[in-house]
């Protein structure tokens, strides 16, 4: 600011003025002349109900407020969302031919990543109140870098290696499902359960997870309307380690993966 | 390494509530708060420092660009309030006050630019000029020009409509 700008200072000057953001000797002077000058006092004063307004409106707007760590910041409708009715019993929750999609999809995880080491998949499932019960597990030879396997349509596991054990408990209505990671690893790893829509877009729970040494953290995720299209993602240290549809899941199961330490 | 868990939730009611208002569209609003701290946490910044700005930056550069990708315009419209209804009828109540005079701010911050929106509105919420500056990638110096530009227009288009309201 100029010794003549100041007789009268501009409007950048008076809202830098209000915001704080001149000197203390340009402050001291803008407050000066607006003492004897109304216009100047005036421009001040609407600058600054202006102002109140905006942070008024500003404080207005009401998001919705992300509750604890397991919170979902937002769920968007599947463009073709698949609710099954009340009465319908879809195809894949026939145990039959459940059991014959589990066989399938261990045989071609097996075929697609082999050799894989080190690591066991148990697949739990649990049939109304019924207690969970263990299915047949697989050891596998995981090689040192194997690459991530494109989903297939009937695995529900994808996976990479990765220290740690991670536990995954489901449980699925035809409107809400929750998904359970607890992991507990040798080391530090963040993790982050995503979800995948049609339109390709990420909806990322807040927290993801944090594992420290020795500790168990649990993170939960929580979506609305499962859609039979919809792709869940759970990804440690930002790799990919557990994926499926949630119209793989049924009603209530577990998944636990133990990787080589 | 960033803590995006602790910046989520220091940031993200702030950043939604600046969007919502910048936008006037709550979905694209949560849509470009989530690409933000999406790209907090697979490309983030070299830096630690002044991670808000570059949230904020993230966030309003998407609403740019889905602006431009899908040729709409936020829909900023004026809400068609009967002013006339409001001063001739009932006392309105204070909440009733409070979402017209919202109404009338939005109504006005269509007017204005998305430069000048977009410092008013991080002004609002209490940005210093340097970080509206490193938010929105202009020079710091303009910051004051285009916030008063902005506020000359926006007491322009309040005044009047505030005055039928009292």
């Amino acid at each position: 600011m100029t010794n003549d700008t100041l007789l009268h200072p501009t409007d950048t000057d008076l809202l830098a003025y209000i915001d704080g953001e001149v000197s203390s000797i340009d402050a001291q002077r803008i407050a000066e002349h607006m003492r004897t000058c109304d216009t100047c006092l005036s421009t001040h004063d609407r600058f600054r109900a202006c102002s109140t307004s905006l942070e008024d409106f500003v404080g207005s707007q009401v998001p919705t407020a992300p509750s604890s760590a397991a919170a979902v910041r937002r769920v968007r409708p599947p463009r073709l969302a698949i609710v099954p009715r009340d009465n319908e019993r879809r195809w894949y929750t026939r145990p039959s031919l459940r059991a014959a999609i589990i066989v399938v999809g261990f045989s071609a995880a097996t075929l697609a990543v082999t050799p894989v080491r080190g690591w066991v998949i148990e697949l739990f499932r649990s049939m109304g109140g019924s207690a969970p019960e263990t299915v047949a597990s697989q050891s596998l030879q995981l090689p040192s870098a194997p690459p991530i396997p494109p989903l297939a349509s009937s695995s529900l596991v994808s996976f990479e290696p990765h220290r740690g054990e991670f536990t995954v408990d489901f449980t699925r209505s035809q409107t809400r499902g929750t998904l359970t990671i607890t992991a507990v690893t040798g080391t530090q790893a963040t993790g982050r359960i995503a979800d995948r829509g049609l339109d390709d877009a990420l909806l990322v729970t807040d927290s993801g997870f944090r594992v420290r040494n020795g500790e168990t953290t649990t993170a939960s995720y929580v979506f609305g309307v499962p859609s039979s299209v919809t792709e869940f993602i759970v990804r440690v240290d930002n790799r990919i380690v557990l994926r499926g549809t949630w119209a793989q899941l049924t009603n209530r199961g577990k998944v636990e993966i133990d990787f080589a330490h | 390494m960033i803590d995006v868990a602790a910046q989520f939730h220091a940031h993200h009611e702030g950043l939604l509530r600046y969007l919502t208002a910048l936008t006037a569209d709550p979905d694209l609003a949560s849509d470009a708060a989530q690409e933000a701290f999406i790209r907090l946490n697979e490309r983030p910044p070299a830096t630690s420092t002044h991670l808000r700005a570059w949230l904020y930056r993230v966030a309003t550069n998407y609403v740019i660009d889905a602006a431009r990708v899908t040729a709409r315009r936020a829909e900023l419209a004026a809400h068609n309030m009967d002013l006339g209804e409001v001063a001739s009828g009932s006392s309105p109540d204070g909440e009733l006050v409070r979402s017209e005079r919202n109404a009338l701010v939005q109504s006005a911050l269509a007017s204005l630019r998305p430069g000048e929106r977009a410092v008013l509105l991080m002004r609002a919420q209490g940005f210093a000029y340097r970080e509206i500056a490193d938010a929105l990638e202009i020079p710091m110096n303009s910051i004051g020009a285009i916030g008063a530009r902005g506020l000359r227009k926006l007491s322009a288009r309040l005044a009047p409509m505030e005055a039928q309201l009292r």
